[in-house]
């Protein structure tokens, strides 16, 4: 579902070039639950943005679903980012001036779809994270793996094909890690959910079905 | 996404409350400055109701409280030495000069109702050759002399006011309190005659005659001439050395009607300037205010914005998330302002609010606050977008 051809990407300050990431192939396919590990500053969040659309290769192609998406403008950008990807952050990215239910509701905020619908679903995936009864609470009033639930929950709400995990448990301590790795193993047994997930974890690696390792920007095979 | 929004400015209530003060207090000043411009601007526009032009007032001053018996032949002498010179077209007294603050104010019952009006009094011809318009019956004339009524001209708006039904025309009211007083015939009315100048508010307004060979117990205070020409600063002094030729006891002060009207433009004009200079000062320090709150929110909700535009918000979302969200804050300034505004109209609180005014200067005033919001919003929402969402979801 998708395809990284020749991928590199380079940042440029006025005295130096900093290599992120050279000659990537790697292919997604539906429904493979993907772990990406390395050192860290070896360019697996830039890899990791580059799959979710966030950011731009300097050079190389990126496939959704067999479609290159170099032509793509702002607005279809967006629109795919918003359909076919869930984001889930190490430092959770909650609005902190929102109560649970309405930073859940966010993706669908950007889709055609009633304040009632967007309700509904926004309770549903907090449903399936355990949640249901913590919709009108603030992030402050919640623990870190709770705010984790949370943006699991926002995530999945848009019913993603693909689910971009960076560093997932990285702030929380190995039961709550643990309890969220559970959830995303859930979402990718039952609901068939394409998962990569960039980890320093090496057992939570190895719980998920390939790991990718990533060393000064490059891909070790 | 209203909402949203909304539900987000009142989640974000304590760290709004001072530019929404800030809000409500400029916006109540500017309503105050665009209305009061526009009630005089309307004022200015309606008719005067004489001419102005080429015309002097010479007041006078007769060192003491005016004596008729004397003081109404030494007036009598000095309008018949002024209409014998050749420059002068005409000659005309009246008690409550024009272009000036000071104003009588009567009262009497009409057909059972309390009327209350300006009340003045001039010589026979003064309207006349001061170009009022007459609209119905005549002005006053020698077969008013010896009546058993005091003659009166009164404007159109007196007459609208007091006598909507009826032929104004020889109507007679007295006053039932005093019966010893000559009951008033109006006999003419006239377009209208604003005394105060074109800063005043119109109202109901007469004039009584003023009988030059009976004189009057409150005298008049001034005599005006309108010359056939212009004439310069300069023939003041002739026409003092004039004066005091006829009546060395007397006093006199000239001013020339442009030069009194100049004035009185100056007095209202001045402090509206004024306080223009103060609103624009406030809606400069409210845009900058604006726009520094507007940067340090986008500088501090830039990790937010990287997170909206990573499940899906477009540039053009943002933009109109940032500019909808300072619009909702104005809006709600404005609601407070509002509320206390609709008071002046509803209780009547200041007379130059009318409905009309008031809802004129309330879609000026939301336009400009609105208009300043917007680009005060429009380069910190550019900014907001300039960095990929990836760098801001990692910003600090």
């Amino acid at each position: 579902m998708l395809n990284l051809n020749n991928i590199a990407k380079t940042y440029q300050t006025e005295k130096i070039e900093t290599i992120a990431l050279k000659n990537i192939n790697l292919n997604i396919n539906r429904g493979e639950f993907i772990s990406i590990m390395g050192p860290s500053g070896c360019g697996k969040s830039t890899l990791l943005n580059i799959m979710g659309l966030l950011d731009e290769p300097s050079d190389g192609e990126v496939k959704v679903n067999g479609k290159s998406i170099t032509s793509y403008h702002d607005k279809e950008m967006a629109s795919l980012r918003n359909s076919k990807i869930g984001f889930i952050f190490q430092s959770f990215h909650l609005i902190q001036d929102l109560r649970v239910i309405d930073n859940v509701e966010l993706p669908l905020l950007y889709r055609k779809i009633s304040a009632k619908e967007r309700r509904r679903l926004a309770t549903a995936a907090l449903e399936r994270v355990g949640l249901k009864a913590r919709t009108s609470h603030f992030p402050s009033q919640l623990s870190g793996g709770q705010q984790q639930r949370v943006a699991i929950a926002r995530a999945i709400v848009g019913k993603p094909e693909l689910l971009l995990a960076d560093e997932p448990t990285g702030n929380l301590d190995s039961h709550m890690g643990n309890e969220i790795m559970q959830i995303l193993e859930s979402l990718h047994k039952d609901d068939k959910t394409t998962i990569v997930m960039v980890t320093h974890d090496d057992e939570l690696a190895k719980r998920t079905e390939r790991t990718i390792r990533v060393y000064d920007g490059q891909l070790i095979h | 996404m209203f909402s949203h929004i909304a539900k987000l400015i009142w989640n974000r209530k304590r760290s709004n409350v001072l530019i929404i003060t800030e809000i409500v207090i400029t916006f109540i000043v500017l309503f105050a400055i665009i209305s009061a411009t526009l009630h005089n601007y309307r004022l200015f526009n309606l008719p005067l109701g004489f001419n102005w032009e080429n015309t002097w007032a010479i007041e006078l001053n007769t060192g003491s409280r005016w004596n008729n018996e004397t003081d109404k032949n030494q007036l009598k002498a000095i309008v018949e030495v002024l209409k014998q010179r050749p420059e002068i077209a005409s000659v005309g007294l009246i008690r409550m000069g024009v272009f000036v603050n000071a104003h009588w104010r009567s009262s009497r019952p009409i057909n059972g109702r309390e009327s209350i009006y300006h009340s003045n009094m001039v010589d026979q011809d003064a309207l006349k050759n001061w170009g009022v318009e007459l609209v119905a019956g005549r002005w006053f004339g020698e077969q008013d002399n010896g009546q058993s009524y005091t003659e009166i001209v009164v404007n159109q708006l007196f007459v609208d006011e007091y006598l909507p039904d009826q032929d104004p025309v020889n109507f007679e009211f007295g006053d039932p309190e005093q019966p010893q007083i000559l009951p008033m015939r109006i006999v003419g009315v006239f377009k209208d005659f604003r005394q105060q100048g074109e800063f005043s508010v119109p109202g109901p307004y007469m004039f009584t005659r003023y009988q030059i060979e009976e004189g009057h117990t409150y005298g008049v205070r001034e005599i005006n001439i309108k010359f056939k020409e212009p004439k310069t600063a300069a023939y003041e002094a002739t026409l003092l050395k004039l004066l005091k030729s006829i009546a060395p006891n007397w006093e006199f002060n000239i001013n020339s009607w442009e030069k009194r009207r100049e004035q009185q433009i100056q007095n209202v004009v001045l402090p509206l300037g004024l306080a223009a200079v103060v609103v624009i000062f406030l809606l400069i320090m409210v845009a900058m205010g604006l726009f520094g709150v507007l940067w340090q929110n986008i500088s501090r909700r830039t990790q937010e914005i990287g997170l909206r535009r990573a499940i899906g918000a477009s540039e053009r979302s943002i933009r109109l998330q940032i500019i909808g969200e300072i619009l909702v804050l104005a809006l709600f300034g404005i609601s407070i302002a509002f509320i206390f505004l609709i008071q002046v109209p509803l209780l009547q609180l200041i007379e130059l609010v009318s409905w009309s005014n008031f809802w004129f200067s309330l879609l000026a005033s939301v336009s400009t606050i609105l208009l300043i919001v917007i680009l005060c919003a429009l380069y910190p929402s550019r900014t907001a977008i300039k960095m990929s969402p990836a760098v801001a979801l990692h910003y600090e």
